[in-house]
């Protein structure tokens, strides 16, 4: 008999194969070494449970391996499939009884009864079996979770429930709009979907493009680091990559600072400093196992770190602080000569000016315009230059101490040309 | 320290409460259909008999019919991550598209206990395109939320509209879905038109709007997405050089895409888009550089080539 359940007691297991499985669209049983079969079997059910009409099942045509991936159709886009892992938290019958029958007792606001007369109430008026140390406990983690509060009168804690959804406004029409609009697009909009659940309500309204439905996964992850950020408090991160399933890992300590995202990609990452080497780091956040919160932050450290990255982070144009390729001075200069009909192609100076990340632009001659941005590593733009592919007249790369250039970098330009030149090779140019 | 994986989210919680707000005395069929319509795929093995069987004492049976011993459902308190969230989301600068300032500063104070569960400047978006909407234009607001009004009223709406050239043009839409982008900062409008080849996809800037009427006096109009012109299909080799395929991966999300393995370094990828993102992802595939290549001999592909083309072409700063 299987032990198989649809429910689950930690996400952390589950995780990879979810975020897996609906990233490449392609990982099949022989892609996860180091699991059992049976392991890998239930995972794969329980993910087909949980989103069944999302899942597309098909044989992978090298090797007739079974796949599954998300199927991304219109209806997909209102709403964030992944949410639902976040609804399958196992619980015990007891747990179940004991959430119906103790916020029905204490459904009238002004209803405040100790654990010893909610537990009366059961076993008389509902004929529950009930004891005060389970009744007392469960009441503790809701006081715990924000369902109920407590009040104490003489020598007795007294548990009241606290504000019902419908009781924040006497129109909850236009907030209800809202949640469904930010659930889709806010970091933890997870919440926001938990709310929408329990109101029975589902949007059919909005819908967020560029949206990533997979990094909901790494959301308890965020609890964490934003909760270190808002107490001060330095962590202990646990780092694997996600491509290595032999990559044993590294730890990594710092105080976060604050989480940079990509609105491109979806990636997230927590921009942490290390005292020791005075410096920043960048981890994806869909590479953090674990985070320890460990001791707090020293105030003055932590306002040193604050005023360093104001002034660091217009030279980032990404999550990279320090130049990969070296040349004289810390950070470096490009200059992008773009060409752009002055009259049919406006908008290429608009792009410049919109996705340029701050970047002067300036018309420099007839069809000519050139953009300007200094960064700390140059090559996380190259991405972003190459989409302007067809109307680069002349890159140039620059060493320079933020005033003064140095010398060129012709190590740099050379990596962007000779990538030009491979694509020019690919399609036979 | 608040927790999102909880049983108090879990969806056999919802579903129970579904059950127990139905009004009156319900059989097994009303509770089966409720646990197939909310469920997991799996939950009418292991939910449905909890509540059939009466497990939970939930019910008073009688003659195989089932009442609520709880007199119907429950409300649950707003949990004090709910809470916390919902406070972030009253300090966004789109708040205003929803709520007057006076309901913000009501619901505020009923939080007022509460810390909101982050600042807008934990986060910084690195690569947000600058020229996003300005949510507090009072014009803005107003097409927002008759739009928001007439989507649901399933009305169609008269739009006056600035258009690229600089024009004002007014057209009646039947307006389907307000649509978020985060990368550019802005709403756009999804709706349907007639025109003189039928039914037709509109997709409409809200900064570009002037005003909006609500019309009252609806035609009959079906609105279904597959009115959308067929989907278009390019088909690419991604190079697993860079961590390019975790990366095409994740950049194409939203794109509907099927995906195999070729050999241990290459993967053949069909992408499905829509012609209004054509040029969007055009740019995006050239980013990824030679760890792309787009296949065929179609439009796409003579897409690509003809910017390389054009590049190459371009003598003037590349090196020999």
């Amino acid at each position: 008999m299987s032990d198989f359940h649809e429910l689950i007691k930690s996400v952390d297991k589950c995780r990879d194969y979810v975020r897996d499985f609906f990233v490449y669209g392609f990982k099949s049983r022989s892609d996860f070494p180091g699991k059992s079969a049976r392991t890998y079997d239930d995972e794969r059910r329980r993910i087909v449970s949980w989103l069944n009409e999302y899942v597309r099942e098909d044989f992978s045509e090298i090797g007739r391996s079974k796949n599954i991936s998300l199927q991304i159709d219109q209806k997909l886009l209102d709403t964030n499939p992944l949410f639902r892992v976040w609804q399958a938290a196992s619980f015990t019958d007891r747990d179940l009884i004991l959430h119906f029958f103790i916020l029905k007792i204490l459904e009238d606001k002004e209803a405040a009864y100790s654990a010893s007369e909610i537990t009366d109430i059961l076993i008389d008026e509902y004929a529950l079996d009930a004891d005060l140390q389970t009744v007392r406990r469960k009441c503790n983690e809701y006081v715990e979770e924000g369902l109920l509060y407590t009040r104490k009168e003489g020598k007795t804690l007294l548990y009241l429930r606290d504000l019902y959804f419908n009781e924040l406004s006497e129109n909850t029409t236009s907030l209800i709009d809202m949640i469904k609009c930010f659930s889709l697009d806010l970091p933890l909009g997870a919440a926001g979907d938990t709310i929408l659940s329990m109101q029975q309500e589902e949007n059919s309204i909005f819908r967020v493009k560029h949206s990533f439905p997979t990094f909901t996964l790494e959301d308890e992850i965020l609890l964490l680091l934003l909760s270190a950020i808002h107490d001060k408090r330095q962590v202990e991160l646990k780092i694997q990559s996600n491509r290595r399933s032999q990559d044993k890992g590294y730890s990594s300590t710092g105080i976060p600072l604050q989480i940079f995202v990509s609105a491109r990609s979806g990636r997230r990452f927590i921009c942490m400093y290390h005292q020791g080497r005075k410096s920043f780091d960048c981890f994806r956040l869909d590479q953090i196992k674990s985070v320890s919160l460990t001791e707090e932050a020293d105030d003055k450290v932590l306002k040193r770190a604050r005023d360093h990255l104001e002034k660091d982070r217009p030279y980032v144009w990404g999550v990279s602080f320090y130049p990969s390729v070296r040349g004289r001075g810390r950070l470096q200069k490009l200059i992008l000569t773009i060409n752009a009909d002055d009259e049919k192609e406006t908008h290429i100076y608009q792009r410049l000016v919109r996705e340029g990340e701050g970047g002067s632009v300036e018309h420099i001659a007839k069809n000519t315009l050139r953009y300007e941005k200094t960064v700390a590593d140059v090559r996380e733009m190259f991405p972003w230059i190459r989409s302007f592919i067809g109307r680069i007249k002349e890159l140039k790369i620059y060493g320079t101490d933020g005033n003064k250039l140095f010398e060129e970098n012709l190590q740099l330009e050379s990596m962007f040309y000779k990538d030009l030149e491979r694509m020019y090779r690919v399609y036979g140019l | 320290m608040e927790k999102l994986f909880s049983e108090i989210y879990n969806r056999y919680f919802c579903i129970t409460n579904r059950v127990l707000s139905k009004k009156g005395r319900i059989g097994r069929a009303t509770i089966t259909d409720i646990v197939r319509r909310y469920g997991f795929g799996e939950s009418l093995i292991f939910l449905l008999p909890k509540l059939s069987n009466n497990e939970w004492e939930l019910f008073e049976e009688d003659n195989s019919s089932y009442r609520s011993k709880l007199k119907g459902g429950i409300q649950t308190p707003l949990s004090r991550l709910q809470k916390r969230w919902l406070l972030t989301l009253l300090d966004d600068k789109r708040a205003g598209l929803f709520l007057e300032d006076e309901q913000i500063s009501t619901i505020k104070e009923k939080l007022k206990d509460i810390k909101p569960l982050f600042e807008h400047n934990d986060f910084y978006c690195f690569d947000r395109f600058s020229d996003g909407d300005d949510y507090s234009d009072p014009q803005y607001k107003n097409c927002f939320r008759k739009i928001l009004s007439a989507i649901k009223e399933a009305h169609t709406v008269q739009i006056l509209y600035s258009g690229r050239d600089g024009r004002n043009r007014k057209m009646i839409v039947f307006p389907h879905r307000l649509e978020y982008s985060a990368k550019n900062d802005c709403f756009r409008l999804l709706c349907f038109a007639e025109s003189k080849k039928g039914k037709r996809k509109y997709i409409m800037r809200l900064s570009r709007m002037l005003d909006v009427n609500v019309s009252e006096n609806d035609p009959e109009i079906s609105i279904a997405e597959e009115d959308s012109p067929k989907q278009r299909k390019v088909t690419l080799t991604i190079y697993d050089e860079r961590n390019a395929l975790e990366r095409a991966m994740l950049q194409f999300a939203d794109y509907r895409k099927n995906t195999v393995r070729l050999d241990d370094n290459s993967y053949r990828c069909d992408i499905f888009y829509n012609i209004d993102d054509e040029t969007e992802l055009l740019i995006e595939l050239l980013s990824f550089g030679p760890m792309i290549k787009v296949e065929g001999n179609d439009h796409f592909s003579e897409l690509i080539k003809k910017r390389l083309l054009m590049q190459k072409n371009m003598k003037e700063g590349i090196p020999s």
